[in-house]
């Protein structure tokens, strides 16, 4: 598609492109481990990176490469659980309050704007804290900062639903008698979806970096379960730093910020390109 | 510049902005080879349609061409006190010495000319004191310079947003004569406003230069405007300038097809007869036709307009046409 | 003066309102939840070995109940949790019983405080000052080099920041001192010692911090200086000959650093968070600290202390920044 082209010829999409089909190649690769990942003591502890091992192993016994394409795997997963979910529920809310108005709208807001208010990370750890057995599961952790993630965007959707209601095509689309659903669904979704995507994959990085905070705390993930989070938590509950295992708590720390930084570098290029202001920033001779 | 009078000078002047889009580079040709003498004392009337370039003309005239509008030739000459200065060679410091005294500039009356956050006192102060003018003085001149152009003093203690339309282009009429400078451009100085405030602003600007005897630059789509005030007209089009004569001879004897339109869309007293408009769009300046940038539009086009760009050449009477069908004698 | 007490007053009921909005919720989340704190922090104690028979059991679960403030009906609580939040009393707390939360929120709370005052206003001015000329000046060299810095910096969250920050320069370059506030056995006092060892021990979570924020800052200031430059007051000031440095100042950062005082209110729940992780990470005996203990020590009061204030802290900061703000700008000031 000539969008993918020309997002191609700015670097910064090339090159977060190329990191995020390797992070996905690693989750991939998950799925052809030779070890188990919930296990222990598979292999001999606390080698540093080899050609058996190409980024170590653990002081548990295990292969911190093959460790790693789970937590990958896994945080992924969350993320992408909570970033859909909360896009869907944006979505939801935004519409509806944006083209409903009146006491819809403001109640909608007000849950909304209560939810951005408030601390979300004290909420988000004494709700881990009180959930804590049901907030081990993956797919759970991923819903609950879904929970968390819909406010802000709902907020746009709303206003950008307002100023598309207030367009002609609403008044020609209304009296030549398209149902509501249809309206929203068919004329306003190719307006919202790029915001949407956007923040999507902000996200994306928000949900990953809360997911590592929380399993720091010893919140969220069970900690047999690799994800980028438990796997350092473990390494620094295991004192690999001062056994000197740099690999072991390096390779997720180097892992997420790639991540974090092809993440980010994608939704730049994608919002500068979208966005025609934005663009006519960049634009400038020499002075 | 030895003939009579003429203060300012453009020649050959070539502006074009430069956009990148994605890897490909946009030239807009706004100002395409244009080539204007502006004598002293007299008011200059420059006009077309929207996007026709004239803005950017103006802004060349005023040497302000900063990225992302390019100089791609030509030279602009300013008579500053018997000596002729090719201002776009000048350094920043140069020019900003010569800003404003010399010549002086009324924008477009938008909101947003005037410093957002800072009195309107504040903006006079910044002026002047960047010119060494002694400030206590000049303020008191500026206080009976407002008044004179009908302004209350009080309106120095206001913020933007605190006055009307009218008075803010009022205030960057009394801005643009602080200095007393010899000539000064305005640029659409009655769009949008309301035709009241319109009438007055005119007014203002004709007072200033009979009083004064400084030289005016008017740039406005409104013909009625040029006929009220302009001594002669510079008709642009697409980049270029296609005719250039005094009022009389642009409103009586309209030689380019374009003129012609323009002048017959004018709604004249008695006449009840059908306005005809220039029929099509003006072309775009990223993408310029071949030849005569009005050939896709003119009902007379010959084969030579759509290859070669017609010189402005001048009939008689001072009367300069680019056009192909008259003076084709005149042209190689 | 009749402008700023009709601005005054509906901006302050609202702080009221929003704080007792947050306040409230803070109060009917834990108990939205399906699974009762009480239950938990009994099965946490038996999973770690505490024998606790049947009898006992139902005693503590009384007790606990009482102290949480979890008896009796939803209304009762309510009131009671508005009694006591008045007072500035939210139980005892289970990490250090029976000291009061109050008296350790009161001891935390200055660090934070200290800590995020501090970092906030040098990244702050660091960055609008750095992002401003990179913006006036954004078609030279340094400001792109920086640009590229700071995208590469900004995705990162404070955690890996601080971890980062801690390996580097606390133990791979045993610079800094790993963990605490303060030396051991150094007490906090107006000598120099104590000076020396506070900064010393504050240097990193700080550092953390301002880097964090200054590219938050840089990035937006950088962005919005190119917007102002090219604003009509900007051009037509230049055009009147106004010098450069009156133009950088007072026409072009003046105007930048409205949407700049906005942006920090906005962020400022961000912020706060953002400071309580990092004092996790580096052991700094502020409210993210004891945030931390808690949570080992399910100690649900201290937990639902630190919330309220948490909430507290943030309305009160944006309400001074917004109460500020017209300080600034005169649209606002006169409408």
């Amino acid at each position: 598609m000539k969008l993918i082209r020309d997002l191609f010829k700015d670097y910064r999409f090339a090159v977060a492109f190329g990191i995020v089909c390797l992070i996905l190649l690693l989750a991939i690769l998950s799925a052809f481990s030779p070890y188990d990942p919930r296990n222990a003591y598979q292999t001999p502890r606390g080698l540093p990176p080899s050609w058996q091992h190409p980024l170590g192993t653990t002081w548990l016994g295990q292969d911190v490469f093959w460790q790693l394409t789970f937590a990958v795997r896994n945080s992924l997963t969350i993320a992408i659980i909570a970033s859909i979910i909360s896009r869907l529920i944006a979505i939801i809310v935004g519409v509806l309050a944006g083209y409903k108005g009146g006491i819809v709208d403001r109640v909608l807001m007000s849950i909304g704007d209560s939810t951005l208010t408030l601390p979300i990370f004290v909420v988000l750890v004494l709700v881990s804290l009180v959930l804590r057995q049901w907030v081990r599961q993956l797919v759970n952790l991923g819903l609950l900062l879904a929970f968390f993630a819909w406010a802000w965007d709902a907020r746009v959707i709303r206003s950008q639903v307002l100023s598309l209601r207030e367009r002609e095509f609403t008044f020609t689309s209304v009296l030549s008698g398209m149902g509501s659903f249809k309206l929203i669904f068919k004329q306003y979704l190719p307006f919202l979806l790029p915001v949407v995507f956007t923040t999507l994959i902000n996200n994306m990085s928000w949900a990953i970096g809360m997911e590592m905070t929380l399993s720091y705390l010893g919140l969220g993930i069970d900690p047999s379960i690799p994800t980028l989070g438990t796997m350092i938590q473990m390494a620094i509950y295991r004192q690999a730093i001062f056994l000197g295992l740099w690999w072991w708590i390096l390779s997720p720390i180097a892992a997420s910020v790639l991540l974090f930084v092809a993440l980010y570098w994608i939704s730049l290029s994608l919002s500068e390109y979208l966005d025609p202001r934005a663009r006519m920033q960049r634009i400038g001779g020499k002075q | 510049m030895k003939e009579n009078g003429v203060v300012l000078k453009a020649e050959h002047l070539k502006a074009f902005y430069v956009l990148r889009s994605f890897g490909r580079q946009v030239l807009v040709k706004a100002v395409n080879d244009v080539n204007l003498e502006i004598h002293k004392g007299k008011v200059f009337g420059i006009a077309g349609e929207s996007g026709c370039g004239k803005s950017t003309l103006l802004k060349g005239l005023f040497a302000a061409i900063v990225p992302p509008l390019r100089l791609f030739g030509g030279r602009v000459l300013y008579r500053i006190e018997g000596q002729d200065v090719e201002v776009l060679s000048l350094s920043p410091e140069a020019k900003r010495q010569i800003k404003w005294k010399f010549i002086s500039y009324v924008p477009q009356g938008s909101m947003s000319v005037l410093n957002p956050i800072a009195k309107i006192k504040r903006t006079f102060r910044d002026v002047l004191e960047s010119h060494d003018r002694n400030v206590e003085e000049a303020l008191e001149m500026a206080k009976k310079h407002l008044t004179e152009l009908g302004l209350p003093s009080k309106v120095l203690h206001c913020y933007p947003h605190q006055l009307s339309g009218g008075m803010r282009q009022r205030v960057t009429i009394a801005l643009a004569t602080l200095l007393q400078p010899d000539v000064i451009l305005a640029d659409e100085p009655t769009t949008a406003l309301d035709v009241v405030t319109q009438r007055s602003v005119i007014q203002l600007l004709k007072d200033i230069q009979e009083k004064w005897g400084n030289t005016l630059v008017l740039v406005t789509h409104d013909m009625g405007v040029h006929a009220n005030m302009a001594d002669r007209i510079a008709i642009m089009y697409a980049g270029s300038i296609v005719e250039e004569a005094t009022t009389q001879e642009i409103f009586g004897n309209p030689c380019h097809p374009y003129t012609r339109y323009l002048i017959n869309s004018l709604p004249r007293f008695g006449e009840k007869s059908m306005r005809e408009s220039v029929p099509g769009n003006p072309p775009s300046l990223s993408a310029l036709p071949d030849g005569c940038p009005f050939h896709p539009r003119c009902p007379h086009v010959l084969r030579v307009c759509r290859e070669q760009v017609p010189n402005l050449i001048n009939i008689g009477n001072d009367h300069k046409v680019a056009c192909w069908l008259i003076g084709g004698e005149h042209n190689g | 003066m009749r402008f700023v007490k009709r601005h005054l007053i509906p901006r302050l009921l609202q702080y009221f309102l929003v704080t007792f909005l947050g306040l409230t919720m803070a109060f009917v989340l834990p108990r939205l939840m399906p699974a009762d704190p009480v239950e938990q922090l009994i099965t946490q104690m038996q999973a770690v070995g505490a024998g606790i028979s049947p009898e006992h059991r139902e005693e503590m679960m009384r007790t606990l109940r009482q102290l949480y403030g979890l008896e009796g009906t939803l209304w009762q609580q309510y009131v009671i949790f508005w009694k006591k939040l008045l007072s500035v009393d939210f139980g005892p707390s289970l990490f250090q019983y029976p000291v009061p939360v109050s008296k350790i929120i009161g001891q935390s709370l200055p660090w934070t405080l200290g800590l995020l005052f501090t970092t906030t206003a040098i990244s702050w001015i660091l960055g609008n000052l750095i992002g401003g000329l990179a913006g006036y000046f954004h078609y030279k060299k340094w400001p792109k080099l920086l640009d590229g810095a700071a995208m590469l910096l900004r995705p990162i969250p404070y955690y890996i920041v601080a971890m980062l920050v801690l390996i580097f320069l606390a133990y791979v370059f045993p610079i800094f001192p790993l963990a605490g506030g303060i030396g051991i056995g150094v007490r906090v006092a107006f000598n120099l010692e104590a000076i020396k060892s506070l900064l010393r021990h504050a240097a990193l979570p700080a550092l953390t911090l301002v880097i964090v924020g200054w590219v938050v800052n840089f990035q937006a200031m950088k962005l919005i200086v190119q917007t102002v430059r090219s604003e009509d007051y900007v051009s037509y000031a230049q055009f009147a000959g106004v010098k450069d440095g009156i133009i950088a100042f007072r026409y072009v950062i003046r105007n930048a650093m409205l949407p700049q005082l906005t942006q920090l209110g906005l962020s400022f729940g961000q912020i706060f968070a953002g400071a309580l992780i990092t004092e996790m990470v580096f052991a700094y005996p502020g409210i993210g600290w004891i945030l931390y203990q808690a949570v080992l020590r399910a100690d649900y009061n201290l937990i639902m202390g630190i919330l309220c204030i948490s909430i507290i802290a943030i309305t009160t900061s944006i309400l001074v920044l917004d109460l500020v703000y017209p300080l600034f700008d005169p649209r606002v000031r006169y409408r």
